[in-house]
């Protein structure tokens, strides 16, 4: 039979919401708690819980019968109060931000970096922009409206890099600027990865996918008691790279082209002692051929 | 007289109405229309035995696994069953175990020349009329299979290994190649042709190759000294050592700094820096394709099929490995590829 789980959400985690019910659908029987998150009187049931988003962390870890089971949360900011709860959390500002520059190692010859916001003067964008004028970037800053303006494409045609920081990437604004982009030579980077399909040539933004597994994954570790669980992990982040797009806004250097092509193919691991006895029984003998 | 044209119409009106009410009762009750006989249930999947036949449980018959079953756990109406058969490296035992994969399972799957000799003994032997997909064969493999069986058909993935792609990443991960030593054991006599041509692909990216016989599984520090040459890579060919020699090497390849790249993904978990493998899974995934053909389709091979490939590889990197074996891979380059994915590239 399987095990109830209660899954409390806030709206803005619809994807990760399907993911989380493929991956808990084979071993759980889930039910899903929407805004007002009211969870009915057979909550005893349930042998834990997921908790995305910060009102649903709070009503999860605030209730007195979830926070003494296995209780796992995601948030910009979780607080992880009950004893038995995991925390993920997402990249703080300035996290995102180190991320970032570790990108521009790789793009030595850019120097001047043009950023587009959505939200004027919000906290990541004004970390990026201190961080990056601290390393010696010369940055403009430009508000992202729906039209662009003569100013706004003659920004892009002198810089280097064109950032653009955004919550929903509009098909039409991206194309738009991924063309002029490439018609002026400027390397395009989105914060969101549905803009890669647009024309952007990087993109780095959370993995539902992976926090999918990463939540079930934890969750499960909860339910077994596992030793090795650690109270507070970071969710997984992707960077993606669109080597035609680079080619085609004139920047791949040869650093770069040389990793992107391990990049796909490449698994780096980090064994643990199960693997490595495994790996041993297997090659004890040698197969005939 | 307008009443007789009225009253025509009128019964006319009643006649069409009649048969059309008539028509939608009937239709109800599916005298018209069949039901439909293709909605899916749990109850309707049936189970379809797939056994796989290799010397040995070793990483690609795992891989091999995986591969047929990332394409026929999309089957709908099949539930696929695996079951693996090995003879502890020896072939008497092989051959029964092969014999048992026929009577046991819809089809079966060879990995490797052995184990396809030993599979087709066995269908001899048993008169076995369940077909054998034979895998993880060369090109020159092909041809000594058809003179030993002839009048059978022969339906496989022949597959090259790509040591230019090898060393091309290898050089990518390690620019200050500059000499490397090709260890290997003679498995069979088409390894030396394989090790020539893998030397020559190291001299066209101007790294010095030398390639060794390996005599001895045990005491390899003392080997590779008795060389007397300095080299700060060691080139490992697939299946040469079994896991308490690899240790010595990778111990000595840690107190030397020199790399140790492997042709599997085994020795990286045991402390390699770099391994290719994992490309039985792209042999495996044609097979899948094969299996759902042969199974589902019903679309029984009457003429020899054979599949060409080249070795697509997964590229192991243990990142403890890589400073304590010369690789000086920086922290950014680490995490783009720990992080990284690049849209749309194949190799």
């Amino acid at each position: 039979m399987k095990q109830a789980v209660a899954l409390f959400v806030s709206d803005e985690y619809e994807v990760l919401t399907s993911h989380l019910k493929q991956y808990l659908a084979p071993q759980y029987e889930l039910s899903i708690y929407k805004h007002p998150f009211k969870v009915d009187e057979g909550s005893e049931t349930y042998v834990g819980a997921i908790a995305l988003g910060e009102q649903a962390v709070q009503v999860a870890t605030s209730h007195p019968y979830l926070t003494k089971k296995a209780l796992v949360t995601y948030a910009r900011t979780p607080a992880a109060k009950s004893p038995s709860s995991l925390a993920i959390e997402e990249l703080s500002d300035d996290e995102y931000v180190q991320q970032l520059l570790r990108i521009f190692t790789f793009l030595p010859t850019f120097k001047h970096i043009l950023i587009f916001e959505e939200e004027r003067g919000s906290l990541r964008s004004c970390a990026l922009t201190k961080t990056l004028k601290a390393q010696g970037y010369i940055v403009s800053t430009l508000a992202l409206h729906g039209k662009l303006t003569r100013r706004d494409i003659l920004h892009i045609a002198s810089h280097d890099l064109c950032i653009v920081m955004c919550n929903n990437v509009h098909a039409d604004e991206a194309q738009r600027i991924s063309i002029l982009c490439q018609q002026h030579g400027t390397c395009l980077y989105y914060t969101k990865k549905e803009a890669i399909h647009f024309g952007a040539s990087l993109t780095f933004d959370l993995d539902r996918k992976v926090l999918a597994k990463k939540i079930v994954h934890s969750l499960t570790a909860l339910l077994e008691n596992r030793s090795d669980l650690q109270k507070k992990e970071k969710a997984p982040y992707r960077l993606t790279i669109d080597r035609e797009a680079l080619k085609r806004q004139g920047t791949l250097p040869k650093m770069i082209d040389d990793l992107t092509l391990l990049v796909q193919d490449t698994v780096l691991i980090t064994p643990d002692t199960r693997e490595k006895v495994n790996a041993y029984l297997r090659m004890q003998k040698i197969p005939l051929e | 007289m307008i009443a007789i044209p009225l009253l025509t119409v009128s019964l006319l009106l009643i006649l069409f109405s009649t048969f059309f009410y008539l028509k939608r009762a009937a239709k109800k009750a599916h005298l018209f229309h069949q039901p439909r006989q293709h909605m899916f249930s749990p109850d309707t999947i049936e189970e379809r035995r797939i056994g796989i036949i290799t010397p040995l449980l070793h990483e690609a018959t795992y891989a091999l696994t995986q591969g047929i079953q990332s394409h026929v756990n999309k089957s709908r109406s099949y539930r696929y069953v695996f079951s693996h058969y090995h003879g502890d490296n020896d072939r008497i035992t092989l051959c029964e175990e092969a014999s048992k994969a026929l009577r046991e399972n819809d089809i079966i799957v060879s990995y490797g020349l052995a184990a396809t000799n030993i599979a087709f003994e066995a269908i001899d032997q048993t008169q076995s009329n369940v077909l054998l997909l034979s895998a993880g064969l060369r090109h020159h493999h092909i041809p000594l299979i058809k003179q030993k069986n002839p009048g059978k058909i022969l339906y496989s993935v022949v597959s090259e290994r790509n040591y230019f792609e090898q060393v091309k990443r290898l050089t990518s991960l390690k620019p200050s190649l500059q000499h490397v030593l090709i260890m290997y054991r003679q498995s069979n006599e088409w390894l030396v042709e394989e090790i020539k041509n893998l030397t020559k692909t190291f001299h066209a990216h101007a790294v010095e190759a030398t390639p060794y016989l390996i005599t001895h599984s045990g005491h390899i520090d003392n080997q590779i000294d008795a060389l007397n040459k300095t080299f700060d890579t060691i080139f490992l060919m697939p299946r040469s050592l079994e896991a308490k020699g690899l240790q010595e090497l990778i111990t000595y390849c840690n107190q030397t700094g020199i790399t140790l790249c492997t042709n599997e993904h085994d020795p990286v978990v045991l402390g390699a820096a770099i391994g290719f493998g994992g490309e039985a899974h792209l042999i495996g995934s044609h097979l899948g394709h094969i299996v759902r053909q042969v199974l589902e389709a019903k679309e029984y091979p009457k003429h020899d099929h054979i599949i060409d490939l080249i070795d697509t590889y997964r590229i192991a990197i243990n990142q403890a490995a890589l400073s304590r074996q010369g690789v000086n891979l920086n922290k950014d380059a680490l995490f783009l590829l720990n992080q990284g994915f690049v849209r749309g590239q194949t190799l």
